[in-house]
Protein backbone atom coordinates (compact mmCIF):
# COMPACT_ATOMS: atom_id res chain seq x y z
CA UNK A 1 0.00 0.00 0.00
CA UNK A 2 1.22 3.20 -0.74
CA UNK A 3 2.14 5.83 1.67
CA UNK A 4 -0.16 9.44 1.33
CA UNK A 5 2.22 12.00 0.35
CA UNK A 6 2.89 14.75 2.63
CA UNK A 7 2.37 17.56 0.08
CA UNK A 8 -1.41 18.65 0.45
CA UNK A 9 -0.74 21.01 -2.42
CA UNK A 10 -0.86 18.02 -4.98
CA UNK A 11 -3.71 16.43 -6.59
CA UNK A 12 -3.18 12.59 -6.34
CA UNK A 13 -0.16 10.94 -8.01
CA UNK A 14 -1.32 8.35 -10.57
CA UNK A 15 -1.57 4.69 -9.12
CA UNK A 16 1.16 3.26 -11.85
CA UNK A 17 4.68 4.03 -11.23
CA UNK A 18 5.15 3.56 -14.77
CA UNK A 19 4.44 4.14 -18.51
CA UNK A 20 3.47 1.13 -19.79
CA UNK A 21 2.25 2.58 -23.03
CA UNK A 22 5.39 4.71 -23.11
CA UNK A 23 7.48 1.48 -22.52
CA UNK A 24 5.65 -1.17 -24.68
CA UNK A 25 6.58 1.75 -27.53
CA UNK A 26 10.21 1.57 -26.57
CA UNK A 27 10.31 -1.96 -26.41
CA UNK A 28 8.88 -2.91 -30.02
CA UNK A 29 10.65 -0.19 -31.77
CA UNK A 30 14.52 -1.04 -30.03
CA UNK A 31 13.53 -4.69 -29.87
CA UNK A 32 16.48 -7.05 -29.47
CA UNK A 33 18.40 -3.92 -28.11
CA UNK A 34 16.00 -3.18 -26.24
CA UNK A 35 17.14 -4.51 -22.37
CA UNK A 36 20.75 -3.26 -23.59
CA UNK A 37 19.12 0.37 -24.30
CA UNK A 38 16.98 0.75 -20.98
CA UNK A 39 20.00 -0.79 -18.78
CA UNK A 40 21.82 2.34 -20.15
CA UNK A 41 19.57 4.40 -19.44
CA UNK A 42 19.27 3.48 -15.92
CA UNK A 43 22.96 4.27 -16.07
CA UNK A 44 22.81 7.07 -16.95
CA UNK A 45 20.02 8.32 -14.89
CA UNK A 46 21.81 7.11 -11.74
CA UNK A 47 25.03 9.26 -12.58
CA UNK A 48 23.05 12.37 -13.11
CA UNK A 49 20.82 11.65 -9.88
CA UNK A 50 22.97 12.87 -7.00
CA UNK A 51 23.32 16.17 -8.66
CA UNK A 52 20.32 16.69 -9.32
CA UNK A 53 18.89 15.79 -6.19
CA UNK A 54 21.68 17.68 -4.29
CA UNK A 55 20.34 20.97 -6.48
CA UNK A 56 16.58 20.19 -5.05
CA UNK A 57 17.77 19.86 -1.96
CA UNK A 58 19.46 23.60 -2.29
CA UNK A 59 16.44 25.23 -4.09
CA UNK A 60 14.22 23.66 -1.27
CA UNK A 61 16.28 24.80 1.31
CA UNK A 62 16.47 28.59 -0.07
CA UNK A 63 12.74 27.87 -0.94
CA UNK A 64 13.27 29.77 -3.97
CA UNK A 65 10.57 28.93 -6.45
CA UNK A 66 12.68 29.66 -9.60
CA UNK A 67 15.34 27.82 -8.80
CA UNK A 68 12.79 24.45 -7.60
CA UNK A 69 11.35 24.92 -10.92
CA UNK A 70 14.34 24.70 -13.06
CA UNK A 71 15.21 21.99 -11.34
CA UNK A 72 12.20 20.31 -11.34
CA UNK A 73 11.69 20.61 -15.09
CA UNK A 74 14.89 19.13 -15.56
CA UNK A 75 13.97 15.80 -13.66
CA UNK A 76 11.02 15.33 -15.05
CA UNK A 77 11.84 16.02 -18.54
CA UNK A 78 14.40 12.93 -17.34
CA UNK A 79 11.62 11.28 -15.60
CA UNK A 80 9.37 11.52 -18.41
CA UNK A 81 12.17 9.70 -20.85
CA UNK A 82 12.66 6.86 -18.24
CA UNK A 83 8.81 5.93 -18.23
CA UNK A 84 8.56 7.11 -14.85
CA UNK A 85 4.68 8.06 -14.57
CA UNK A 86 4.42 9.19 -11.30
CA UNK A 87 7.33 10.82 -11.00
CA UNK A 88 6.85 12.81 -14.40
CA UNK A 89 3.32 14.23 -13.37
CA UNK A 90 5.17 14.82 -9.35
CA UNK A 91 8.02 16.91 -11.29
CA UNK A 92 5.05 18.62 -14.02
CA UNK A 93 2.60 19.93 -10.88
CA UNK A 94 5.53 21.07 -8.51
CA UNK A 95 6.67 22.70 -11.81
CA UNK A 96 3.59 24.39 -12.49
CA UNK A 97 2.65 25.50 -8.83
CA UNK A 98 6.34 26.57 -8.46
CA UNK A 99 6.30 28.66 -11.45
CA UNK A 100 2.83 30.46 -10.33
CA UNK A 101 4.61 31.33 -6.55
CA UNK A 102 1.88 28.26 -5.15
CA UNK A 103 4.16 25.86 -3.91
CA UNK A 104 4.47 26.04 -0.17
CA UNK A 105 6.00 22.04 0.91
CA UNK A 106 9.55 22.66 0.11
CA UNK A 107 10.87 20.90 3.43
CA UNK A 108 8.93 17.70 2.45
CA UNK A 109 9.09 17.72 -1.65
CA UNK A 110 13.29 16.51 -1.90
CA UNK A 111 11.96 13.18 0.16
CA UNK A 112 9.06 12.87 -1.67
CA UNK A 113 10.94 13.12 -4.78
CA UNK A 114 13.75 10.71 -3.82
CA UNK A 115 11.16 7.88 -3.08
CA UNK A 116 9.51 8.44 -6.13
CA UNK A 117 12.75 8.05 -7.66
CA UNK A 118 13.53 4.40 -5.94
CA UNK A 119 9.91 3.74 -6.46
CA UNK A 120 10.41 4.16 -10.21
CA UNK A 121 13.75 2.48 -10.45
CA UNK A 122 12.85 -0.19 -9.41
CA UNK A 123 9.78 -0.80 -10.76
CA UNK A 124 11.63 -0.37 -14.06
CA UNK A 125 14.88 -3.04 -13.49
CA UNK A 126 11.80 -5.09 -12.99
CA UNK A 127 10.25 -4.35 -16.03
CA UNK A 128 14.24 -4.88 -18.12
CA UNK A 129 14.48 -7.92 -16.11
CA UNK A 130 11.33 -9.34 -17.69
CA UNK A 131 12.36 -8.16 -21.12
CA UNK A 132 13.20 -11.39 -23.34
CA UNK B 1 21.35 9.37 -45.32
CA UNK B 2 19.91 12.70 -43.42
CA UNK B 3 22.10 15.25 -40.99
CA UNK B 4 20.05 15.55 -38.15
CA UNK B 5 21.18 18.74 -35.32
CA UNK B 6 19.52 17.90 -31.89
CA UNK B 7 20.13 20.86 -28.92
CA UNK B 8 19.81 19.40 -25.98
CA UNK B 9 21.37 18.99 -22.39
CA UNK B 10 19.89 16.15 -20.98
CA UNK B 11 21.64 13.31 -21.41
CA UNK B 12 19.06 10.76 -21.50
CA UNK B 13 16.81 12.47 -23.93
CA UNK B 14 20.47 12.65 -26.35
CA UNK B 15 20.88 8.64 -25.64
CA UNK B 16 17.28 8.13 -26.55
CA UNK B 17 17.64 10.38 -29.75
CA UNK B 18 20.85 8.88 -30.95
CA UNK B 19 19.66 5.44 -30.28
CA UNK B 20 16.89 5.59 -32.93
CA UNK B 21 17.57 8.32 -35.21
CA UNK B 22 21.13 5.98 -35.97
CA UNK B 23 19.16 3.08 -36.19
CA UNK B 24 17.07 4.88 -38.70
CA UNK B 25 20.00 5.34 -40.97
CA UNK B 26 19.98 9.36 -39.93
CA UNK B 27 23.49 10.91 -38.89
CA UNK B 28 23.53 13.75 -36.11
CA UNK B 29 25.68 16.60 -34.61
CA UNK B 30 24.64 17.25 -31.25
CA UNK B 31 25.10 20.74 -29.10
CA UNK B 32 24.25 20.68 -25.56
CA UNK B 33 24.27 24.59 -25.30
CA UNK B 34 21.93 26.75 -27.03
CA UNK B 35 24.79 29.20 -27.65
CA UNK B 36 26.40 26.22 -29.81
CA UNK B 37 23.69 26.20 -32.31
CA UNK B 38 24.27 28.34 -34.34
CA UNK B 39 27.79 27.72 -35.03
CA UNK B 40 27.25 23.98 -35.43
CA UNK B 41 24.23 24.64 -37.61
CA UNK B 42 26.27 27.39 -40.06
CA UNK B 43 29.33 24.12 -39.87
CA UNK B 44 27.21 21.05 -40.43
CA UNK B 45 24.27 22.32 -42.60
CA UNK B 46 21.56 20.13 -41.19
CA UNK B 47 18.85 18.71 -43.32
CA UNK B 48 16.10 19.55 -39.92
CA UNK B 49 17.06 20.40 -36.45
CA UNK B 50 15.07 18.82 -33.04
CA UNK B 51 15.59 21.26 -30.63
CA UNK B 52 14.92 21.34 -26.83
CA UNK B 53 13.21 24.33 -25.07
CA UNK B 54 14.98 24.91 -21.80
CA UNK B 55 18.31 24.97 -23.20
CA UNK B 56 21.49 26.91 -21.45
CA UNK B 57 22.38 29.54 -23.24
CA UNK B 58 19.71 30.46 -25.18
CA UNK B 59 15.87 28.53 -25.45
CA UNK B 60 14.53 26.48 -28.13
CA UNK B 61 12.35 29.37 -28.78
CA UNK B 62 14.97 31.79 -29.37
CA UNK B 63 16.55 29.34 -31.80
CA UNK B 64 13.51 28.83 -33.80
CA UNK B 65 12.96 33.01 -34.38
CA UNK B 66 16.81 33.06 -35.19
CA UNK B 67 16.32 30.32 -37.90
CA UNK B 68 13.09 32.06 -39.14
CA UNK B 69 14.97 35.36 -39.56
CA UNK B 70 17.93 33.79 -40.88
CA UNK B 71 18.76 33.42 -44.98
CA UNK B 72 20.30 30.53 -44.21
CA UNK B 73 17.71 28.57 -42.29
CA UNK B 74 14.33 29.80 -42.64
CA UNK B 75 13.40 26.87 -44.23
CA UNK B 76 14.85 24.40 -41.96
CA UNK B 77 12.31 21.85 -40.65
CA UNK B 78 12.28 22.56 -37.01
CA UNK B 79 10.92 20.18 -34.41
CA UNK B 80 11.07 20.79 -30.98
CA UNK B 81 10.38 18.47 -27.73
CA UNK B 82 9.22 19.74 -24.59
CA UNK B 83 8.40 18.94 -20.51
CA UNK B 84 5.40 21.20 -21.21
CA UNK B 85 2.49 20.22 -22.15
CA UNK B 86 0.15 23.27 -21.79
CA UNK B 87 -1.31 24.49 -25.14
CA UNK B 88 -0.07 28.01 -25.18
CA UNK B 89 3.72 26.83 -24.89
CA UNK B 90 2.87 24.97 -28.16
CA UNK B 91 0.85 27.74 -29.74
CA UNK B 92 4.24 29.86 -29.08
CA UNK B 93 6.73 27.55 -30.55
CA UNK B 94 4.54 27.26 -33.63
CA UNK B 95 3.47 30.17 -33.86
CA UNK B 96 7.64 31.39 -33.78
CA UNK B 97 7.98 28.81 -37.02
CA UNK B 98 8.25 25.16 -35.31
CA UNK B 99 6.93 22.77 -37.55
CA UNK B 100 6.04 19.87 -35.13
CA UNK B 101 6.12 20.18 -31.20
CA UNK B 102 6.24 17.02 -29.21
CA UNK B 103 5.84 16.72 -25.69
CA UNK B 104 7.85 14.30 -22.87
CA UNK B 105 7.49 11.62 -23.46
CA UNK B 106 6.83 10.50 -27.09
CA UNK B 107 6.95 7.41 -29.07
CA UNK B 108 9.85 6.49 -31.30
CA UNK B 109 8.14 5.73 -34.15
CA UNK B 110 5.94 8.66 -34.21
CA UNK B 111 9.08 11.08 -34.13
CA UNK B 112 10.77 8.75 -36.92
CA UNK B 113 7.44 9.54 -38.80
CA UNK B 114 7.46 12.91 -38.64
CA UNK B 115 11.15 13.07 -39.46
CA UNK B 116 10.48 11.40 -42.69
CA UNK B 117 7.59 13.38 -43.23
CA UNK B 118 9.07 16.89 -42.60
CA UNK B 119 12.86 16.15 -44.64
CA UNK B 120 12.55 16.98 -48.15
CA UNK B 121 13.33 14.40 -50.54
CA UNK B 122 17.92 14.59 -50.15
CA UNK B 123 20.35 13.01 -48.83
CA UNK B 124 23.21 14.86 -46.74
CA UNK B 125 26.95 15.42 -48.73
Amino acid sequence: MTRPLLLPELKPLPAETLDAAYLEELRVSAGSECRALMEELLAAFGQERPAQEVALSEACARRDAQALATVIHRMGGGAANMGFLRLAFLCREVEQMAREGQWKSFEALPGTVREEMDRGIHALTQWVAGLG
Amino acid sequence: MSLILIADDDPLMIRLLEFNLKRAGHALCVCRDGLEVEQTARGHRPDLAILDVMLPGKSGLELIRDFRASESFADLPVIVVTGHGETQVHEDLMAAGANRVFTKPFAPSLLLATINELLPDKTHS
